[in-house]
């Protein structure tokens, strides 16, 4: 049998092309049915806009996987792609790729990075070295011995919900191998009666969760083993133990090993 | 991908049931030897196997983007919906894969997934023992490094710088990349996916072995 219609392959040049925010908005269901309609014809019919509707769906995982989603985004992203196995498959593989492709690489110390400024500039930019050693120095959070000496260290740190400050502002803590990090976490809203913290790392990998906290209405406290941590970014997430998980408050913070 | 053309041509290949063909009969309509080249010859007009491969594809997407619970089986429904309406001289008015989509579209309406999608939305994963994922992830890491040293060396590097860093770094270098390669990043972009699709079919691959 032979269909009876247009050309099959449709002649398109680049200014047809629907963009890639286009593209964006129909796989997060953000478009409206007519125009989602005409883009899934039209996916069916040109090989091109249907390759880049995939590669598109591709960088959408990664684009969650890195947290550079908005938060509405970020919502309808996981109603539409991670609620089911395949889903959390995809996203796992995101995430390995990422890791493969840019595998975590040990921080330059303070003294190095010095080190590295002052051989580019000289012993004449000594002072203003030691001026913004001071600077960096008193931005690290270097909060010890509050509990008993003869037991492991505990580091205390206060960290705030990420909708509350700026971006790149993520608390730097200090942690030494054998201690603990008490962390209190202030909070924006009221806490569920039933939920726990998830710690991951900057790739997203699951590093460390308990749902062994204190607190009150305005604060959470948690103690994480300095040993589930390694040197770098961490995400901290707040979620409701109940039926929907939902993240509660959500926080950043870097974790720096002593010299 | 190839298995489903070739899972659905072995079932083709088994002896036809007694009644076969227009669903006018009160058997259940089913797929037979007939229906099924005819279906083929629909879709592609000689390139039978590749062009029913390419529509899966696209029905697997179609079914995914909107939600839908079971795209495999509903992929299936549709084709065995598609080819009865052939059996049956349904005229076609539009391409094969306009044809196939409509089909499609009515499908999912009927299966009423886009409502059990939106009822299941909310119900986010139940938190995983950490443990178990790091080792999952250990699992997944393993079987990407096999299944990027089957790639070719040319392809297994492009894939990796094209996913390299984060923020204004990743701009960059995928920026210097395409000026290497002398490609436009739009195409750079198409050629990184297509090699991430067939890694990402190895690593599934590999895990459900």
């Amino acid at each position: 049998m032979k269909w009876i219609g247009a050309g099959r392959h449709s002649v398109r040049g680049p200014l047809d092309r629907p963009s890639s925010e286009r593209l964006t908005a129909f796989l997060l269901g953000e478009l409206d049915a007519s125009e989602a309609t005409a883009l899934e014809d039209t996916s069916f019919d040109d090989e091109a806009v249907f390759e880049e509707l995939q590669a598109t769906e591709a960088e959408l995982f990664d684009a969650y996987l890195h947290r550079r989603l908005p938060a509405a985004r970020r919502a309808r992203f996981e109603a539409r792609f991670l609620t089911s196995p395949e889903g959390h498959a995809r996203l796992a593989t995101a995430r390995a790729l990422s890791d493969r492709a840019t595998p975590s690489r040990p921080r330059p110390s303070l003294l190095e990075q010095l080190r590295t400024w002052l051989g580019a500039g000289g012993p004449r930019l000594l002072a203003v070295a030691a001026a913004l050693l001071a600077v960096i120095t008193s931005g690290v959070l270097l909060l010890r011995g509050s509990g008993p000496r003869t037991g492991e260290p505990i580091i205390e740190a206060t960290l705030h919900p990420l909708a509350l400050r700026a971006e790149g502002t993520a608390p730097r803590i200090e942690v030494p191998p054998a201690a603990s990090l008490k962390l209190e976490l202030a909070l924006h809203e009221a806490r569920p009666a039933a939920s726990y913290v998830a710690v991951l790392s900057r790739s997203g990998a699951p590093v460390w969760q308990s749902g062994d906290l204190t607190g009150d209405g305005l604060r959470v406290f948690v103690r994480l083993p300095a040993a589930a941590l390694q040197p770098g970014g961490h995400q901290l997430l707040l979620r409701s133990a109940g039926e929907d998980h939902r993240t509660v408050a959500e926080y950043r913070f870097e974790v720096m090993t002593p010299e | 991908m190839r298995r489903s053309f070739i899972a659905r041509r072995a079932r083709c290949r088994l002896p036809p049931p007694a009644v076969t063909g227009p669903a006018r009969s009160k058997s259940p309509w089913q797929l037979d030897r007939a229906a099924w080249e005819s279906l083929l010859a629909f879709l592609s007009e000689g390139d039978g196997p590749a062009a029913y491969e390419r529509l899966r594809e696209k029905l697997e997407a179609f079914f995914r983007w909107r939600g839908a619970a079971d795209p495999p089986a509903l992929i299936d429904l549709t084709f065995d919906r598609v080819a009865k309406k052939l059996a049956e001289g349904t005229g076609v008015h539009a391409s094969p894969a306009r044809f196939v989509l409509g089909v499609a579209r009515l499908v999912l309406l009927e299966q009423g997934r886009e409502q059990s999608r939106e009822r299941t939305a909310a119900r986010a994963t139940p938190p995983a023992d950490p443990q178990e994922e790091r080792l999952q992830h250990e699992r997944r890491m393993a079987a990407l490094e096999r299944c990027l040293s089957e790639l070719d060396p040319k392809d297994a590097d492009l894939l990796l710088r094209y996913h390299q860093e984060d923020g204004r770094d990743r701009i960059d270098g995928r920026q210097a990349l395409a000026r290497e390669l002398g490609l436009p990043l739009a195409t750079l972009r198409v050629r990184a996916f297509r090699i991430r699709a067939r890694l990402e079919r190895c690593i599934e691959g590999q895990l459900g072995e």
